[in-house]
C-alpha cells in the first residue's frame, strides 16, 4: 500500500475546477436555488480527475504551496483528493486542510444563507467532509494530526463546538509556506503541536522562501505578488510586505501547470495591474513583460483581481489598458474577466474607510472613478465583477442611496456586482463579528437594483462569451433559466418584500450559524 | 523551552494565561503594553486541555492587533497561587 505522511486535502466544493470556469465556483458559496442541490452541485463543483493513486489533476493553488513547501523540505506530502483520504489514513501522521471559506462565513456565502435561509453548498459540503475525517481519525488512526489553515482559517476560532467535535489539533493563520515545514517537523517528531498559530506580518516568507508549485493549479491560477499598498481598512492584504514574483518563478509555474496539460489560466495578486509598481503608479514595462510571458504559455488568462483607480490611471498617464488589451485579447479570447472592489458610492464613506482605493485620485472622485473606469472596461471588452459593501461601520442610509445611485450609474456597462455584508477584517476586524447587519429599506433597494444590474448583464455575458461551445450547452441552458427567473423576481419585487424576507429568514439563520 | 513544545515561530515575549475566565479586556491591556516595548510577536500558555476554554481571549487579541504574531501552546500550567497572567521576555533564540 503507497504511503503518505502528510495528506493535503479539502472538500469537493474546493477540489474542483468549476468545469475550468473559475466564477461557477461561485455557486458553492450558495444553496442550490431553483434546482435540486445534485444538480446544482454537478454544474458548480464535479469531481476533477485524478491519477490511480487519487492524486488531483488539478487542485487548489493554496494547497499545491504547502504541497512544494514540504516536499521541498523533503517530506512526503501530496494533495489528495477527499474521495481518497481513506487509503492514506492508517499509515499518515497528518492532514493538512485549507479552505476559503470553511463554515460560509465570508462573503459572499453569508449573503446567500442570509438572503435565503439555508445552508450555502461550500458549507455543507466541508461539514459533511471534516466530519468523516474525524470519523476516520476516531475509528483508524487516532493519533493523527487534523491541521486547517488557508485564508478561512479564523472561521476556527469562532466555531468551538466544530473544534472539539471534529478533533482539530492545530489552526494555522496567515502565510503558512515557511511555518508549515517547522510545524511538519514537530509533527513527524512526535513533539507536541502548537493549537494555534498567527503568523504576522514580521513573519512572513520572503520571496526565495515561496516555494514553486509542482502539480497543476485549479484553472492555471497562478500568484504574481502578495500584498497591496491601498490601506483599505476592511482588507486583510493590505498589511502584509508587498513581494512582487521575479517573472522566472512565475515562468516556472505556468510550466508546471501547461506541462499538466492547463492551457488557460488566472492571474492572482489583489491588484494584478499594479505589478512591479511602485507606490501606486503602474509599471508599464513589467507588465506588458507579464502579459507577453503568460500568453507565451496560456490560450487565454483573466486576472483575479485588479483596482479601478490602478485600471483608470493607468490608461489616463500611459494608455496601460489599451496596451494590456492588445496584448491578451487575440483569436483565442475575445474577453478578460476580474474582480474589483466598488464597496460604496459614498464620497464620504470612501474617505473615511478606503482613502487609499481611489489614488491618485482623491477619495471624493470615488464614484466618477468607478463609473469612469466601467465605462473604459466595456469599451476594452474587459468584465469586471463589482463588489460591493452593506454595514460597513460608520454608514448611514444616505450612504446607501449614493450606492444605489452609482449602481444605476452602471447599468449601461457589461459587468457583474456582488453585494456583501461587512465582515471584519484587516483593521476593522475588532468591529461587531457576526452580528448580522440591521437591513433597512435603503439596503433592501440596494439589493435589488444589485439584482436587477447583475441578472442582465449575466445572461448577456453566460450567453455572448463566457460559455461557449458546445460541451458547456447543459450547463449554460441550466444556467440561462436560473438567470432568467432572477431577473422576473428582480423586475416584480419591491424593496418592502426583501426586507420582510430577510427578517423572517435571519432568525432561522441564526440557530444553524452558532457552533 | 521544553523539548515537547514546537518550535515554530521565534518570539519576544512568553505569556502565560492561567486562567481562562480572566476578563479578555485585561490580556489585550498587557498585550498593548508589550507592543509598546517593541514585541510583535508572543508565544502564549494557555492550561492543558484549556484551550477552547481560553479562546475568547485569543479572539480578543485576534481582533485587536493586526500586527502581531502568535502561538499558542497548552502547558502544564499550575494555576494555584499565581497570577492569572505571568509575562517572561524571550532573549533571541529562545522561545522558538
Amino acid at each position: 500500500m503507497r504511503k503518505v505522511d502528510f495528506i493535503i486535502t479539502t472538500d469537493r466544493s474546493m477540489m474542483t475546477n468549476h468545469r475550468g470556469k473559475e466564477f461557477l465556483g461561485f455557486m458553492t458559496t450558495s444553496p442550490p436555488i431553483g434546482m435540486p442541490e445534485n444538480l446544482w452541485r454537478w454544474i458548480a463543483a464535479p469531481k476533477v480527475p485524478v491519477d490511480e493513486w487519487g492524486r488531483p489533476r488539478q487542485a487548489p493553488y493554496g494547497l499545491r504551496k504547502i504541497e512544494a513547501a514540504l516536499q521541498d523540505a523533503g517530506f512526503s506530502a501530496e494533495v489528495i483528493d477527499p474521495d481518497y483520504v481513506k487509503k492514506y489514513i492508517t499509515a499518515a501522521k497528518a492532514v493538512l486542510i485549507g479552505h476559503h471559506d470553511y463554515f460560509a462565513l465570508n462573503s459572499p456565502s453569508i449573503e446567500y444563507w442570509m438572503l435565503t435561509g439555508k445552508e450555502p453548498l461550500n458549507r455543507k459540503s466541508f461539514l459533511s467532509f471534516i466530519e468523516t475525517v474525524a470519523y476516520y481519525k476516531r475509528k483508524y488512526n487516532p493519533k493523527l494530526k487534523i491541521v486547517v489553515g488557508g485564508p478561512a482559517a479564523w472561521q476556527w476560532l469562532y466555531s468551538p463546538t466544530y473544534l472539539e467535535k471534529f478533533m482539530v489539533d492545530t489552526i494555522v493563520e496567515g502565510e503558512a509556506d515557511r511555518v508549515i515545514v517547522d510545524l511538519a517537523r514537530a509533527i513527524a517528531e512526535g513533539r507536541k503541536t502548537p493549537r494555534y498559530i498567527l503568523v504576522g506580518p514580521r513573519d512572513v516568507p520572503g520571496l526565495d522562501e515561496i516555494p514553486v508549485i509542482k502539480g497543476a493549479s485549479v484553472n492555471g491560477l497562478i500568484e504574481i505578488m502578495r500584498g497591496c499598498p491601498r490601506g483599505c481598512s476592511f482588507c486583510s492584504v493590505t498589511y502584509k510586505a508587498i513581494r512582487y514574483y521575479p517573472l522566472s518563478k512565475i515562468e516556472a509555474e505556468l510550466k508546471v501547470n501547461t506541462s499538466n496539460g492547463v492551457k488557460g489560466g488566472v492571474l492572482h495578486s489583489d491588484d494584478v495591474p499594479l505589478y512591479g509598481a511602485r507606490g501606486v503608479t503602474p509599471n508599464v514595462d513589467a507588465l506588458e513583460r507579464l502579459h507577453r510571458l503568460v500568453k507565451r504559455y496560456y490560450r487565454d488568462f483573466t486576472w483575479s483581481h485588479a483596482a479601478l483607480a490602478t485600471i483608470l490611471y493607468g490608461e489616463e498617464r500611459f494608455k496601460l489598458l489599451s496596451r494590456l488589451a492588445d496584448l491578451i485579447l487575440d483569436e483565442n479570447q475575445e474577453y478578460m474577466g476580474f474582480q474589483t472592489g466598488i464597496e460604496t458610492g459614498s464620497k464620504r464613506l470612501a474617505r473615511r474607510i478606503m482613502p487609499g482605493k481611489s489614488a491618485p485620485y482623491p477619495p471624493e472622485d470615488w464614484p466618477e472613478v468607478v463609473v469612469e473606469a466601467f465605462k473604459l472596461l466595456h469599451e476594452k471588452l474587459f468584465i469586471p465583477a463589482g463588489t460591493i459593501i452593506l454595514g460597513l461601520p460608520g454608514e448611514t442610509p444616505d450612504d446607501v442611496v449614493k450606492t444605489i445611485e452609482l449602481v444605476e450609474e452602471l447599468r449601461p456597462y457589461r459587468s457583474l456586482i456582488v453585494p456583501m455584508f461587512f465582515v471584519p477584517l484587516g483593521s476593522l476586524r475588532g468591529e461587531g463579528w457576526f452580528k448580522p447587519i440591521k437591513m433597512t429599506i435603503e439596503h433592501a433597494e440596494l439589493l435589488r437594483e444589485v439584482m436587477r444590474h447583475t441578472a442582465y448583464w449575466s445572461k448577456d455575458i453566460i450567453s455572448r462569451v463566457y460559455m461557449k461551445g458546445i460541451k458547456y450547452t447543459p450547463a449554460k441552458i441550466l444556467l440561462i433559466r436560473f438567470i432568467s427567473r432572477v431577473e422576473k423576481i428582480a423586475e416584480a419585487i419591491k424593496p418592502e418584500d426583501i426586507l420582510y424576507h430577510v427578517e423572517n429568514v435571519t432568525g432561522r439563520q441564526a440557530i444553524t450559524m452558532t457552533a | 523551552m521544553p523539548q515537547d513544545v514546537a518550535s515554530v515561530l521565534h518570539h519576544d515575549y512568553e505569556v502565560t494565561i492561567t486562567d481562562c475566565n480572566i476578563n479578555p479586556r485585561d490580556v489585550v491591556d498587557v498585550f498593548h503594553n508589550l507592543l509598546k516595548e517593541k514585541g510583535t510577536r508572543f508565544l502564549v500558555k494557555v492550561p492543558k486541555g484549556r484551550f477552547v476554554d481560553c479562546l475568547n481571549i485569543i479572539k480578543r487579541i485576534h481582533s485587536t492587533f493586526i500586527f502581531i504574531s502568535l502561538t499558542v501552546i497548552e502547558d502544564s500550567v499550575d494555576a494555584v497561587g499565581v497570577e492569572p497572567i505571568i509575562v517572561k521576555p524571550l532573549k533571541e533564540g529562545e522561545g522558538g
